[in-house]
């Protein structure tokens, strides 16, 4: 049992390809350090982008196993993250191109669980934080799907490089639709957050 | 606050969708296991098929020309194939007759 505590902590510790190297060799518990260190970050993307929990867990699950197959294949670039960003968004418009609709038809139906900020605060404090999350939330959701991506993708630290390889279109294109994307959230935020 | 820190980079996975990866995770690695040990089987079935045509076939033909000359000498073959057998065990005599 103390064995496998350390081999844990020593999983931990290896970098992305390090454990994907381990991984295809055979070691299980690699894969669990590599999931435990990107899941959570894919989630909150996809919870985000889809705006409904049971989408994004579909979603979520979908990418991993597909994440899986594609593995083997996986260039070393350090950016495991960005790599598995790109497998959730391509399939979660798949999906919406697939079902012959726009993604933001069902979004009103289910809202995400709170996203406050995860410190903590007074009551009074976080409720407000809940509200200004929830009206961010809703913002966000009333942008353009293509707008909304590049705004939580740059959340996620993804550079505007990479967004635009990953949505086919020119740099100048995603640092407009970042530009727009800030802009229609100021205008329907105005008055909401920094209170 | 700053309006981005209303809205987490990272949000907390429910326990059943980490069942759900793992358990897929661990099912690719068996399946991997299982692919890799038919190529090798496959891989090791011909190879052996190969070594065994090389050393085979040869014979077979020197028997041929032997028994069309009519000048077949059974005590040379013979001791040949004791030979290859005790090397690799794939081949017996048998009346002339010759199989794996």
């Amino acid at each position: 049992m103390e064995e496998m505590k350390d081999t844990g902590g020593l999983w931990e510790k290896a970098d992305d390809i390090a454990l994907i190297r381990a991984f295809l060799g055979g070691a299980e518990a690699a894969f669990e350090a590599l999931y435990r260190r990107h899941k959570g970050q894919l989630y909150g993307f996809l919870i985000h982008l889809t705006g409904s929990e049971a989408e994004a867990s579909e979603v979520f699950s979908e990418t991993w196993i597909r994440a899986l197959d594609k593995l083997p294949r996986y260039r070393d670039d350090g950016k495991f993250g960005a790599w598995l960003l790109r497998i959730g968004r391509n399939y979660y418009w798949d999906r919406c191109r697939r079902r012959n609709r726009y993604p933001t038809d069902s979004l009103d139906a289910e809202l995400p669980p709170a996203v406050a900020a995860p410190r903590c605060e007074e009551p009074e404090e976080r409720r407000a934080a809940d509200e200004t999350g929830r009206a961010i939330e809703a913002a966000l959701r009333e942008l353009p799907p293509e707008q909304r991506e590049v705004f939580l993708l740059r959340q996620q630290e993804i550079s505007f490089r990479e967004i635009a390889t990953m949505q086919r279109v020119s740099v100048n294109t995603v640092l407009s639709r970042m530009q727009y994307a800030l802009r229609s959230l100021r205008k329907k935020l105005a008055g909401t957050v920094g209170k | 606050m700053k309006g981005c820190e209303y809205l987490p980079k990272t949000l907390p996975v429910p326990p059943y969708l980490d069942e759900k990866v793992l358990g897929a995770a661990s099912r690719f690695l068996v399946r991997r296991r299982c692919r890799r040990r038919i190529a090798w089987g496959f891989g090791a079935a011909a190879a052996a098929l190969l070594i065994a045509g090389a050393f085979i076939y040869p014979l077979q033909q020197r028997v041929a020309r032997a028994e069309l000359a009519g000048l077949a000498d059974w005590s040379a073959l013979d001791q040949e194939c004791f030979d290859l057998s005790s090397e690799m065990n794939v081949c017996f005599p048998n009346d002339g007759d010759w199989f794996l």
